[in-house]
């Protein structure tokens, strides 16, 4: 059931901690975020998201092996490109 | 309105048409024929949109209008059908605006099911959607118990006209041979919180946005239950090994990093000192070439920074401004557009779309914080197809954040729907 909230009832945001926001452009596959299930975790609710720091000797393993099964054309070209980048 | 933003709105609609008529890939095509409750209403996006992001095995369009009735279907049908790829799956979900529409004292049940019984024929006769599934939905109802005494005296009689359309399109179902999904039933049986009737929309019958979730659910149940079927096997089948592959791919590439949201750059907020509530970013224009242009927030010189649009509340505006020479462009970010994602319920999606300020106004914003084991990150879509041909454009998003009474307020959980 939804509750509702008189807004006068609200826990009034301190000013004095709001400031300028920083902004960063998202980018790969990243972009593809669902607005309306994305976790800290997750991108959409299952897969994960795909920046900080990057394990290099694992992901290019990870990659070749992949490469390996061949996969569909145009998704073997998004893992070149990946693995590209990754080196 | 500003005259300058007169040729953006145009665009934004000759986009929209274009990518409704995507080429097929394979996967069934789910057509939904809707009225105001399938229609992208407030912040969020109808419940069609919704069905296709969690369903990303169908391929679900929609022709939803707030005005449409089951009449100017019946009389636009061939149209409509004849726009459309081979069918596998049709919804029709209308009556709404045929029971509460403020002419309601024309309301004719007999007339409504003729012009639904001349649909359905009509779909079962077009090559585009002979061989698809139809389904009829029942109206959602209009409840007096939910009416306020403005609604109850304009819309007199409207729930006895809802129950009319709602037994007519029954009876048409039975005719037909179509699958009936009585969502007139479903949401009048329902009395959650104590009223006649489930609370999807603020005075009865029309669906709010935060309602929305709640139809996508209804109507994704009983489509699981009716799984649409490809119309070319082989296609599907190789849309599907693409679609797999292409998850075993950002599964790999998650995996094998931290784990947090792939980022280029950082741009600081910097106060304009003419407008003390303003922040301006600026960003270089190669950032916004594309269709999109996805930007992950955070708090910056203090612990919070809120983002996203208080409607007509002066708390926070966020929009990304496009100058080229004197034009300029403004792009708004929408509450559909955004959300926020919390490190310290690293498990809970915290939908925008979802966030309630206010019982009269739709007002939403999400608060940024920068605060140790408690990061709240906002992030964010521009839609960049207004800009689509136009070049040596300026690009900055523009920040406000004004302090009201000494205060800003955080939007309420307690306004959220269950997840």
């Amino acid at each position: 059931m939804e509750v509702f909230e008189a807004p006068d009832k609200v826990t009034p945001f301190p000013h004095d901690k709001i400031g300028a926001p920083v902004a960063s452009i998202i980018t790969g596959q990243d972009t593809q975020w669902d607005d309306a299930a994305a976790t800290w975790r997750t991108r959409d609710g299952k897969l994960g998201w795909s920046g900080g720091k990057i394990d290099t000797a694992k992901r290019t393993a990870a990659l070749k092996e992949f490469l390996a099964t061949n996969p569909p054309a145009s998704i073997a070209k998004k893992a070149q490109a990946a693995l590209a980048e990754t080196k | 309105m500003n005259p300058r933003c007169i040729p953006v709105l145009v665009a934004l609609l000759a986009a929209s048409l274009s990518a409704f008529a995507a080429e097929p890939d394979g996967r069934p095509v789910v057509l939904v024929i809707g009225d105001n409750n399938a229609s992208p209403h407030g912040s969020s996006p109808g419940w069609p949109a919704l069905i296709a992001k969690a369903n990303p095995t169908w391929d679900v369009r929609s022709v939803s209008d707030p005005k449409q009735t089951i009449t100017s279907v019946a009389a636009n049908i061939d149209t409509i059908l004849a726009a459309q790829p081979p069918l596998s799956s049709v919804i029709l979900f209308l009556g709404t605006q045929d029971a509460a529409a403020e002419n309601y004292a024309k309301v004719d049940a007999k007339a409504a099911a003729e012009s639904m019984s001349k649909i359905i024929k009509a779909i079962k006769a077009n090559p585009n959607s002979k061989s698809a599934t139809i389904t009829l939905s029942t109206a959602m109802p209009v409840i007096n118990a939910r009416l306020d005494q403005w609604s109850k005296e304009k819309y007199k009689d409207s729930e006895q006209h809802s129950d009319a359309i709602a037994d007519a399109l029954r009876t048409v179902a039975t005719a037909e041979n179509t699958p009936l999904l009585d969502t007139h039933k479903w949401a009048k049986d329902d009395a959650q919180d104590g009223k006649a009737g489930r609370l999807l929309g603020s005075i009865g019958w029309q669906v709010r946005d935060w309602g929305m979730p709640a139809i996508a659910a209804h109507v994704g149940d009983f489509l699981k239950k009716n799984e649409p079927k490809p119309l070319d096997a082989a296609k599907f089948a190789n849309w599907q090994k693409e679609f797999a592959a292409n998850q075993q791919l950002e599964t790999i590439l998650a995996s094998t990093s931290e784990g947090l949201v792939s980022v280029t750059g950082e741009y600081p907020g910097k106060l304009v000192p003419e407008k003390p509530a303003y922040y301006i970013i600026e960003l270089p224009p190669e950032l916004i070439a594309g269709q999109t242009l996805n930007v992950l927030f955070k708090a910056g010189d203090k612990p919070h920074a809120a983002i996203g649009n208080a409607g007509n509340r002066p708390f926070a505006h966020t929009t990304l401004i496009v100058t080229a020479g004197d034009a300029e462009a403004k792009i708004p970010l929408k509450a559909a557009d955004w959300q926020t994602i919390d490190e310290a319920t690293p498990d809970r999606a915290v939908d925008a779309s979802r966030y309630r300020f206010n019982m009269q106004k739709m007002n939403y914003f999400g608060i940024a914080s920068s605060e140790a084991g408690a990061r709240r990150w906002v992030l964010a879509r521009f839609d960049l197809s207004p800009l689509a041909g136009k070049k040596n454009q300026r690009r900055q998003i523009q920040h406000r954040s004004r302090r009201r009474h000494g205060s800003i307020r955080s939007p309420r959980q307690s306004h959220a729907l269950p997840p």
